[in-house]
């Protein structure tokens, strides 16, 4: 292998996939990075066995090849160089990487690329293609809610739920339920549901945010991976994250959404967020736990009033103009939960559907009728 | 091919278990060391992501990923691994909880390239009760795509709620005949020292094969023997210094005591002319002399120190004193 | 999906497939219909006998939405949720990843949330002894007022490590070992619905083997069954398990009660080349020596044996004398105690040798005063100079150490001169400092210092007439009065191998063998210390 590339392109593209090496390792190979000739381009490639993320970039190659080099000292001898070429050449009688830039020189161990795990690229016929932002914003308020402790691994994940001309992805922890809709430029040709781990998702967010060109989605045929491809530019090729799925039954999700309420509450996101976060200083020593009283107006606007107690340290309350359809209640939810569901919906109103206090409160952003997060709320003993 | 030596019931059974479709999700290999325990883990891990036909065929990418330690799906969940996980910190000589709790989550994703992900567990007596107790739920019911291969030394040593959950392949020593042949077949080894190294190795084919690629072992074997067998006939003070050489090594000293267990229990064998049985063939002249000279009940009682001494070293006891309280146990010559 | 364990497959879904424990399942379903559920269980008892399962089934009744009918229903979304794993308010924990006070403080905080599909939140605490001591605590707050939105199910193989804190907050269930027959009618049922032919008698070796377990006459099935397409034999049960034939348990005993040592030798070599278990071996001779007890003791021929079989045993009761018989029962039950010796096989050769050995030979230490007088036929050499270590059971001492000691200056004062003495032995002799050093000075009374040994072969050395003089010796005169020792081994070694505690009827009662007497009809008429050690 013998090529050569600019700094500020490999130095980027490591960035890049770096993210995927693992730290704790199962095998030696995966503190490496793949780096392979690809027809014209360079492909570099890590993995931790749960998330990969390959990419390609722009690069002049004289000599085909491929070998895997340890990230760590990779990524810092690279970006410790000065924005110029970089030549690189595989040594295969002493299994060392020479790397060359301006009048600095190295020579890195390297481990042979038939170790490293086969990484599955390139698109299939039969994809999906989702708009960056709003896959974005999907997967930003949907893995909110899965778990993190992995107790039981399928909650760490979000449930892809395919269906005809609609994806719908759902996340669960037992305490909430995050589920958001998107439609699909074409329809799927049969429904098909897969579990994505939330972790891989929130990196395709992260790759998504920064490139800004729509996104294809394909699930191999194999049906063990989920493969996001986007087409990149600022290197000079394509950008792909693939995700080992998770096996098993997730929780029926749609039973969890009740389908009445007694009480809807129409109030301003930004207070109601402001508000969550001026209780939870005052319920973060007492189980996060923020009361919500919906008083209605009897012909003048109602109020919502958040109040959180904390026997050691003091009491707060605070009120908000709501628009109140119902009766009166009063239901008490995780203040941590609040403000992790208010900050990531950006309709100017959110709506809230309760109906008795020990009944899941719906979260509901005002105008957009893809998104519901539910909330399980809390039993308070007085 | 399969490559483990002997254990043909075993493999049966798994022919016919992949036939059938009839896989358990969970195995226990059971059996003293270096019988091919976890040899036959590895083949059958091989077997179940074998891409070839004959399987395991040995040859495809799978297979050679497999036997290689490289395979993504297939986690060889040892001290190793454990170090691995801790970052290189250096861990406990126990498989602790935090070792199983990866395999917890690890099994929960899909395979990588094969059909199947494979945990293997050697030495699974090695686990801290926190860790055995962990494993249980997994154990029990792993997804779909998940085998868990355990091997062990005997059941006994393991929690009973682990085995319940296993099928269990109890395997003995592969014998005396089968290893030779496999040393001709396998190692180009033919005549005496295939004889020798069979008999000595007693039906650790693991020994075996060390024994017939490393000359040096045989030596070593020889010059140990020696040496043992040179400390009847010596004063007290040079057996006391015997076990002060060896009283800091523990690791060496069990091989030295299996080494002079074997060596009595063939005096027994030649007392009682069972010479077919025997280990040491090479010095069979010298057991016989040997024989000669002692009880039956003396060698008994002998056998029985050399392995309470064994057992003492599993229990952390003052090695070097346990030497010499064996040192005064042995039969002076007169 | 292929292959999917039989104990899986068939795990029971309702109240009556659980098999053996209709003493638990009852008053479950007593319980439900009198809507008497308690938030609080406690299900214990062996491995595979259903604990989990009837947790699980549990959760589905107390939650199941059907109007009318038996509960569960099996049929509504809930039950389905639950029997596919994927009910949100069902939680499983398992106490050993769970074992802190943080994990049960997060779940005290969690379980203030309300059950998001269920009406109930369903808690299964697995192996629940494995929770630490604060996490105990920390849960007996959660189980003193539960909330009325959660049921808490703790499982577990081990009650007696279970805080009585926690007992009492907990209505408990002792799940039994499923008995033979009933293990024998589910397999029946399991090998019917898989298609799968197997001999009656092969069963029932199953059930055998599974020693009160479904799950692991279950796996055992999954196994057997993959042996063979044919119906499934005896013989391969047999194989699969490494059961002795018959025939070579008679050989074998025959060749004991000969004391043809070289036959006996072969014996054992051949039937474990043959692919024996040397456990299973050893366990089958006892069983047939049990059989030889009977006749020898009772007269009347062991149940469930071939004629045959009972006429070889007879012609056995009367080669062995009694004492030899009981000898050799007890040597290859501690053969079989031996885990993991290598080579397999040597455990019963050194049972077999010892117990063909003639009575002088047995203990050395009897030598030392029988021999000069009486030698035996193989007693043509010299005595060895040292005695061989003590026996190799370990007996604990119940009485001591007691801290309690009359005087406790006197300990104080033996502590404080210990060092001293060890200088002072050193001296003399090296190898009994160092034998020292594995013990302390434990307890005074009067004149005897009372020392605490760890390992039994360190106080065997030390209680050695030489060693001990040595020690006694050099005691009293540091301390400047006579003084003699007494050894003791320290409880706080788990010991398995013990011995029967001296004059303790109770212990005495638990020996296997004697209970094996026991059962045969025979009954206790004196308990005699052995001889005390020297």
């Amino acid at each position: 292998m013998k090529l050569s590339c600019l700094q500020e392109n490999l130095s980027r593209g490591l960035a890049i996939v770096g993210r995927a090496v693992s730290l704790r390792s199962v095998l030696p190979v995966l503190h490496n990075i793949l780096l392979a000739t690809d027809q014209s381009q360079l492909k570099l490639s890590a993995t931790d066995l749960s998330t990969c993320i390959t990419c390609w970039l722009g690069a002049k190659i004289k000599e085909e090849g491929a070998t895997t080099v340890p990230a760590r000292l990779l990524v810092d001898f690279v970006n410790s160089l000065p924005p110029e070429q970089i030549d690189l050449e595989l040594v295969t009688r002493t299994q060392t990487l020479h790397l060359k830039c301006a009048r600095t020189e190295a020579n890195i161990k390297v481990i042979d690329a038939q170790e490293f795990p086969l990484i599955p690229t390139g698109i299939e016929d039969r994809k999906i293609t989702l708009q960056p932002d709003a896959l974005r914003q999907m997967i930003e308020q949907v893995t909110l809610a899965a778990a993190t402790d992995e107790s039981r691994p399928i909650l760490t994940g979000a449930l892809a739920d395919f269906q005809e001309e609609k994806l719908t992805l759902a996340a669960a922890d037992g305490f909430r339920l995050s589920v958001r809709s998107a439609p699909l430029s074409e329809p799927v040709p049969e429904p098909m549901k897969v579990i994505i781990p939330a972790r891989a998702l929130q990196e395709v967010g992260r790759v998504a945010a920064e490139e800004g060109e729509p996104v294809e989605m394909t699930i191999p045929s194999a049906r063990n991976q989920v493969l996001f491809h986007l087409a990149g530019g600022a290197l000079g090729g394509p950008i792909e994250v693939v995700s080992q799925l998770i096996e098993g039954n997730f929780p029926d999700y749609k039973q969890i959404i009740p389908t009445s309420y007694n009480t809807r509450t129409v109030v301003d996101s930004k207070e109601f967020l402001r508000a969550a976060k001026i209780a939870l200083l005052f319920a973060r020593d007492a189980a996060n736990i923020v009361r919500l009283q919906m008083t209605p107006g009897e012909g003048e606007p109602g109020s919502l009033t958040l109040a959180a107690t904390a026997a050691e340290v003091g009491d707060n309350v605070g009120q908000i103009d709501a628009t109140i359809e119902g009766q009166a209640m009063e239901i008490a939810f995780n203040g941590r939960y609040l403000i992790d569901i208010l900050n990531a919906i950006d309709s100017a109103q959110v709506a809230l559907e309760t109906s008795t206090p020990s009944s899941p409160g719906v979260f509901r952003p005002v105008g957009d009728e893809d998104f519901v997060h539910v909330i399980m709320p809390m039993h308070i003993s007085r | 091919m399969w490559q483990v030596v002997g254990h043909e019931w075993a493999v049966t059974l798994f022919e016919n278990s992949l036939a059938q479709g009839r896989l358990s999700h969970a195995y226990l290999f059971t059996g003293p060391p270096r019988i091919g325990k976890t040899t036959l883990a590895l083949n059958l891990a091989q077997a179940l992501n074998c891409t070839g036909k004959d399987k395991p065929c040995g040859e495809c990418l799978s297979c050679q990923k497999t036997s290689q330690g490289i395979h993504p799906d297939v986690r060889m969940v040892d001290l190793a691994y454990q170090k691995g996980l801790l970052e290189g910190r250096e861990g406990s000589t126990a498989l602790g909880i935090d070792a199983i709790r990866s395999i917890q989550s690890d099994a929960a994703l899909k395979p990588f390239e094969g059909r199947w992900k494979v945990f293997i567990i050697p030495q699974a007596e090695n686990m801290t009760p926190e860790a055995a107790n962990c494993l249980l739920k997994t154990l029990e019911e792993p997804p779909s795509h998940v085998v868990l291969l355990l091997t062990a030394l005997h059941t006994d040593l393991l929690f009973p709620t682990i085995v319940s959950r296993c099928q269990v392949f109890n395997l003995r020593p592969p014998s005396t005949t089968l290893i030779r042949e496999a040393l001709g077949r396998r190692w180009d080894l033919e005549g005496e020292r295939a004889h020798l190294i069979a008999a000595l190795s007693a039906g650790r084919m693991g020994w075996a094969v060390e024994a017939a690629q490393n000359q040096a072992l045989l030596r070593e074997r020889n010059g140990r023997l020696d040496e043992l067998l040179s400390l009847p006939g010596a004063r007290r003070l040079e057996r006391l210094s015997f076990a002060q050489r060896w009283g800091s090594q523990p690791e060496r000293v069990k091989e030295i005591l299996t080494l002079w267990l074997g060596w009595w229990r063939d005096l027994l064998l030649a007392k009682e002319g069972c010479w077919d049985k025997m280990e040491n063939i090479d010095r069979k002249n010298t057991l016989l002399e040997e024989a000669e000279k002692h009880e039956l009940g003396e060698i008994k009682e002998f056998i029985s120190s050399i392995r309470e001494t064994l057992h003492e070293l599993e229990s952390n006891v003052n090695l070097r004193l346990a030497l010499e309280v064996l040192m005064l146990d042995l039969p002076s010559k007169r | 999906m292929p292959g999917q364990a039989l104990y899986r497959k068939y795990r029971p879904r309702t109240f009556s497939e659980v098999v053996g424990q209709e003493h638990v399942t009852r008053t479950l379903q007593n319980a439900l219909a009198a809507g008497r559920v308690v938030h609080a269980y406690l299900f214990s008892g062996p491995r595979g006998t259903g604990k989990t399962s009837t947790a699980r089934i549990l959760a589905k009744a107390v939650n199941c939405l059907a109007e009318e009918g038996e509960k569960p229903c099996n049929d509504c979304s809930i039950c389905r949720s639950v029997d596919e794993g994927r009910l949100l308010d069902l939680i499983e924990i398992d106490a050993a990843s769970h074992t802190g006070v943080d994990d049960i403080r997060d779940l005290r905080e969690k379980i203030h949330f309300a059950p998001s599909e269920a009406r109930y939140k369903f808690y299964i605490i697995d192996e629940a002894h494995m929770l630490s001591t604060s996490a105990f605590n920390a849960l007996l707050k959660t189980l003193e007022e539960p909330p009325a939105h959660a049921y808490f199910v703790l499982a577990t193989t081990a009650p007696h490590k279970i805080p009585a804190t926690i007992l009492s907050r907990c209505q408990r269930f002792d799940f039994r070992p499923i008995p033979m027959k009933k293990i024998v009618g589910r397999l029946e049922w399991i090998a019917e619905q898989e298609g799968v032919e197997v001999e009656r008698e092969a069963l029932e070796l199953i059930a055998r083997q599974a020693t009160g377990s479904m799950r692991d006459a279950d796996s055992l099935l999954d196994q057997v069954a993959s042996s063979s397409d044919k119906k499934i034999t005896l013989l391969q049960v047999q194989n699969i398990l490494g059961t002795t034939s018959s025939q070579a348990v008679a050989d074998l005993v025959a060749s004991l009660a000969a004391r043809e040592v070289s036959r006996g030798l072969h014996l054992i070599n051949e039937t474990i080349a043959d692919g024996a278990d040397p456990k299973q071996f050893g366990q089958e001779i006892i069983e047939y020596l049990r059989g030889v007890l009977l006749i020898k003791v009772a007269g009347q021929n062991p149940p469930d044996v071939t004629p045959e079989s009972a006429q070889d045993m007879a012609l056995r009761a009367k080669q062995f004398s009694l004492p030899g018989l009981l000898t050799t029962i007890r040597l290859f039950s501690q053969a079989t105690l031996d885990k993991a010796a290598f080579p397999p096989h040597l455990p019963l050769e050194l049972a077999f040798v010892e117990a063909t050995l003639p009575e002088t030979e047995k203990t050395p230490k009897a030598d030392k005063t029988r021999a000069k007088s009486r030698p035996g036929p193989r007693h043509a050499k010299e005595r060895r100079e040292t005695a061989s270590p003590p026996p190799a059971e370990a007996k604990v001492d119940k009485r001591l150490p007691s801290r309690e000691t009359k005087d406790p200056q006197a300990l104080e004062r033996i502590e404080n001169l210990w060092e001293g003495l060890l200088t002072q032995i050193k001296k003399r002799n090296m190898h009994v400092e160092a034998l020292l050093k594995s013990c302390q000075p434990v307890a005074v009374e009067e004149d005897v210092v009372v020392l605490g040994f760890y390992y039994p072969f360190h106080k065997g050395r030390i209680e050695e007439p030489r060693c001990k003089g040595l020690v006694e010796e050099v005691l009293s005169q540091a301390v400047g009065q006579p003084y003699h020792i007494e050894c003791v081994l320290l409880a706080d070694r788990e010991r398995r191998r013990e011995s029967p505690k001296k004059g303790n009827l109770q212990a005495v009662k638990e020996d296997p063998l004697i209970k094996a007497a026991l059962e045969m009809g025979g009954e206790i008429t004196e308990v005699k210390s052995p001889p005390p050690e020297p």
